[in-house]
């Protein structure tokens, strides 16, 4: 893919090599975005493009740039310019952006971004369940530094809890229903004390209900963040608690709920029950 | 700019406890909460001597967005550093809250590290 480099400074060979790892091939490099824009016949092509200290110049720039050149993909590089930006980012898909000092992982982070593929929306509900599976793991682990190990996935009629403590999330959007992690009650207080990094009783009850609501809460985000970059998308508000085990929730969808068995390396299971209508 | 006292505000206990824990491991252990934006408005009348706001985006009474912009639009507390903190990595998010005038989103999950190298970077 044809890459012009927009940059006032040098750019290092290392960030050179993640271009080349993405699939950037020839490689140009200019310091005045008039001169990428000339350099430039219409074709497929890439801009990365580092902002200088005139946000209001370089949003003329770049406009000007996404003018003659039609299928761009432009990834930013901004700092506070990102007010600027925004004036064209919300004009353009195809323009994504990340934040100065442009790093190795950053400009990782926005190469996939700007090549996720546009996929057509998947019409088999387990499609939309492995974001939820990977978000999970990862979130456990990053929130309550605990690495849960996936066990059973099997499908239930309908929707029904299976620990004493369930966080429910509603989602909308390509996809309509819910997504619930669901425990029993001593799992739940152990997690929440990892979160907290502090003491937890069972007569806590709003910070053991808040934790698991938080939990939910940032599995969903992250879910959200890779449907993202399958072009899905969904949206949730804020999360409800169960208590007690053996509710079913009563979504109206009539969907079978995919149901994700974990463990933690103590042995204490974690439910995640995914009950999703495709649109 | 030198930070001591940070303002919290979620409506989420845990999440405050969390944020609280978080901030005195990253060297920040001078901070205040408040459970929503109304509150945390109360609190800054109260507290003069903010330095920073943390603030979630879903909060009852008054969320995140709204306590952002009345911040703002007050003189004394204008020039507050604001991060916005929320679980949504969503670009219309990203740009409503920057366009608001928050100096800064994070993302949750996040780590000592991270925060402090937000706080490093007011
Ligand atoms: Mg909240």
């Amino acid at each position: 893919m044809n890459t012009i480099v927009i940059s006032k400074g040098p750019f290092s060979a290392e960030l050179t090599e993640v271009l080349h790892k993405n699939g950037c091939d020839p490689i140009k490099t200019v310091k005045n975005p008039a001169l990428a824009a000339a350099k430039f016949m219409g074709k497929q092509n890439i801009v990365v493009y580092e902002w200088s200290e005139d946000p209001q110049e370089e949003t003329r720039n770049l406009q000007e740039l996404m003018k003659q050149t039609t299928g761009l993909k432009v990834l930013l590089i901004v700092d506070e310019g990102i007010k600027e930006a925004i004036k064209v980012l919300v004009k353009y898909d195809e323009v994504k952006f990340v934040f100065k000092p442009l790093t190795r992982e950053r400009l990782q982070i926005g190469m996939r971004m700007l090549l996720a593929e546009k996929k057509r929306p998947p019409t088999i509900n387990i499609e939309y369940v492995n974001p939820f599976i990977e978000s999970t793991k990862a979130i456990m682990q990053q929130m309550a530094q605990t690495d849960i190990e996936k066990k059973e996935v099997r499908i239930d009629k309908g929707l029904t809890v299976y620990g004493d403590i369930s966080g429910v999330m509603a989602l909308s959007g390509n996809a309509n229903g819910f997504v619930v992690i669901s425990m029993g009650i001593d799992t739940a207080i152990e997690i929440v004390k990892r979160m907290t990094m502090g003491d937890v009783s069972e007569s806590d009850n709003e910070l053991i209900e808040g934790g698991i609501m938080e939990l939910i809460n940032v599995i969903s985000g992250q879910a959200q963040a890779l449907f993202n970059q399958n072009q899905h998308h969904f949206d949730f508000t804020t999360p409800t608690m169960v208590r007690g085990k053996g509710h079913t929730i009563n979504h109206g969808l009539h969907e079978n709920s995919i149901v994700v068995k974990f463990e933690t390396p103590d042995h204490k299971e974690l439910f995640l029950q995914v009950c999703l209508k495709t649109a | 700019m030198k930070v001591k006292k940070i303002l919290i505000v979620d409506d989420s206990p845990t999440m405050l406890r969390i944020l609280q824990n978080t901030l005195a491991k990253a060297g920040f252990p001078d901070s205040i909460t408040a459970c929503h934006g109304k509150d945390g408005l109360l609190k800054l009348a109260e507290n003069r001597d903010v330095d920073l706001i943390l603030s979630d985006w879903n909060m009852p009474e008054m969320t995140g967005i709204e306590f952002l912009k009345n911040v703002k639009a007050d003189g004394d507390t204008k020039n507050i550093p604001f991060i916005m903190v929320t679980s949504r990595n969503v670009k219309e998010d990203i740009m409503e809250a920057v366009q608001s005038g928050a100096r800064d989103y994070i993302v949750k999950p996040f780590t000592v590290e991270s925060i402090q190298e937000k706080i490093n970077n007011i």
